[in-house]
């Protein structure tokens, strides 16, 4: 066998070996995202791609498709009076519930480019209760099954949790299109339930003062400042919020989204973010009606708009074991004339300022990799909730203590308790007149 | 009978630990070095990129060729200590950690081979592939990178 060829059959070798990597589905593994690590070119003999040499993509540039996701199952319970209105948006009573079911698909595409996808599979609508002029309506999705008899059985939805490609030119130039996650604070980057600590987001995260996901473009990049500091920015365009935000812009006013973080690697990491989000809001009905020829046209009629703000700053230190995580985040939101809402029969919706935060101290142990921890959370809104209550301030607080452990790798287990105190004007009779408690256990696992 | 029994074993434990102690005297330091392709016209990587690298951020080296870790495999003495060392994190602390990036979305980590002459073929392979290796394992098809300016001999050298 001559030298060259010899090479070209080591080349050959090493890329089919490469490829094998980046083309594997991801299983679980003591290398987590890692398919198992080829102990041989020879194994890799039987590779259905055929890569000669010279050929040879370079490194950058070979693919892959990966399949991962996670899930979460749990237990919860709150304690709250049978006849509270918050039944209208939790659940109270025990139950058994599969929360996130999440898959997705990551690709390395080549050249540069790589994409995301992140469906949710959940059982919504079923049982969603929204709250019409008519009352609360539980939604029902049953259907008879043609698989059995035609049995009822509840069906379910997906959720796109964010689908993009991306291009990177370079560490400090990427840009992002699609369905991506607003780039701000800690949990909303967290996002999935094995990485996050405690069971449930705090309320003030799920009121999603910055929206949760975006529909549009985002441009981000690192800088090397150091050593040990790494700088980041992120920009978005975005349609911004909105009732069909995911495809549709009803006011065509682009939302603006703009994050910078600083992470410091030295005794420990060091963590400091600040966001904000300028956009607006409008929801429009469309009437069918003939226009002054006689032809049928449509008309748009003005439901809701309103310009909002939002900022958010953000911090976390790990070091060891000690972890340490706190967020505060604002929303400022004005409606627009003829976009205000009704609040009650003789009133409209007050202009809005939301603020609040959270924060989150814990210590995880080497055995079982377990993680006491405690929460405490501010949140004050204007009163929305209540119609009968004046619009005055309301403040709320909760706290929390729990316990998170991992003792494999892609399984983590949390068992929490939490209590929520509320601090409003005319208390009596309010659903917010006494605290609520919850206790929550959960499993998430990665696969 | 007790006391006697009691001499006999703080004994033998003392002769146990003198031994571990001179063999590991006598042993050689288990040392590792970065490695780059023998035709890289890389000769240093501090710390601060060896992290970013093996932490699959976005990094270029001279000539502007992308800069791409390649792992030893979990639970390798070879592995545990250049996370230790490198990353800060213990072997959990980092399957943790890669487990939280892959939720995150964000990149995936560095390719673990599962044999040293593979790794040195990848590495000498591909311009941008960093590596790394024990210093027995090291031969001349590919070049070891000193680190922060020391080589494997200084005393300040950190990756042992």
């Amino acid at each position: 066998m001559s030298r060259s060829r010899a090479s070209r059959r080591l080349a050959c070798r090493v890329g089919l070996s490469l490829l094998g990597w980046l083309g594997s589905v991801h299983a679980q593994s003591a290398d987590p995202g890692a398919s198992p690590e080829p102990t041989s070119l020879a194994e890799l003999e039987g590779e259905p791609l055929s890569l000669t040499d010279p050929s040879a993509p370079a490194l950058e540039t070979l693919g892959g498709l990966a399949l991962y996701g996670f899930a979460d199952f749990g237990f919860y319970k709150l304690f709250m009076p049978k006849g509270s209105l918050l039944r209208t948006q939790l659940f109270g009573d025990s139950a058994f519930a599969v929360g996130n079911l999440n898959t997705y698909l990551s690709g390395e595409l080549g050249g540069g480019w790589r994409s995301l996808m992140e469906i949710r599979f959940t059982y919504l609508p079923n049982g969603s209760r929204p709250i019409t002029a008519s009352g609360i309506e539980r939604v029902s999705t049953a259907a008879q099954d043609y698989t059995n008899s035609g049995r009822v059985r509840n069906t379910g939805s997906i959720f796109i949790e964010r689908a993009w490609i991306e291009y990177s030119a370079s560490a400090a130039l990427n840009l992002r299109g699609g369905s991506w996650l607003t780039p701000y604070g800690i949990w909303n980057e967290d996002h999935g339930s094995p990485t996050i600590i405690p069971v449930t987001r705090p309320y003030v995260i799920g009121l999603e003062l910055l929206p949760e996901r975006q529909t549009g473009l985002l441009l981000y990049g690192s800088f090397f400042a150091s050593e040990s500091v790494t700088l980041r920015y992120q920009v978005g365009l975005s349609n911004g919020r909105g009732p069909i935000q995911d495809y549709a812009d009803l006011d065509e006013n682009k939302a603006v989204t703009l994050r910078l973080q600083l992470h410091h690697h030295g005794a420990g990491d060091l963590d400091l973010g600040a966001a904000a989000y300028i956009g607006r809001y409008t929801d429009l009905d469309q009437l069918i009606r003939p226009n002054g020829n006689g032809v049928l046209g449509v008309e748009e009629q003005l439901l809701q708009r309103y310009d909002e703000a939002s900022y958010a700053l953000d911090a976390r230190y790990v070091r060891g074991g000690l972890h340490l995580q706190t967020e505060f985040i604002m929303n400022e939101k004005a409606y627009a004339d003829g976009g205000r809402p009704v609040r009650s029969a003789t009133q409209f919706q007050p202009d809005d300022r939301r603020y609040g935060g959270y924060g989150l101290a814990g210590y995880r142990f080497d055995w079982l990799g377990i993680m006491p921890y405690l929460t405490g959370e501010y949140f004050s809104p204007i009163n929305t909730f209540e119609p009968t209550r004046a619009a005055t301030r309301d403040v709320f607080w909760d706290f929390g203590l729990g316990i998170n452990s991992r003792p494999t790798t892609n399984v983590t287990l949390k068992l929490e308790g939490n209590l929520a105190v509320f601090d409003i004007e005319n208390a009596k009779g309010s659903a917010l007149e006494h605290p609520v408690l919850g206790v929550q256990a959960q499993v998430a696992w990665a696969f | 009978m007790l006391g006697r029994r009691t001499f006999l074993q703080a004994s033998a434990a003392l002769l146990a630990a003198g031994l571990e102690s001179e063999l590991a005297l006598a042993a050689p330091a288990y040392v590792l070095v970065p490695i780059v392709a023998s035709s890289s016209p890389m000769r240093d990587i501090s710390m601060g990129t060896l992290r970013r690298v093996f932490t699959s951020e976005q990094l270029s080296g001279p000539g502007g060729v992308r800069l791409v870790g390649f792992n030893q495999p979990s639970g390798s003495r070879a592995r545990d200590l250049f996370d230790r060392v490198v990353l800060g994190l213990d072997p959990d602390q980092a399957a943790r950690f890669w487990v939280d990036q892959r939720i995150r979305g964000l990149a995936r980590p560095p390719r673990a081979v599962g044999s040293v002459a593979l790794l040195r073929d990848v590495v000498n392979r591909y311009p941008g592939a960093v590596g790394y290796l024990a210093t027995s394992d090291l031969d001349a098809s590919v070049r070891a990178l000193t680190v922060n300016g020391a080589d494997a001999d200084a005393p300040q050298y950190p990756l042992r």
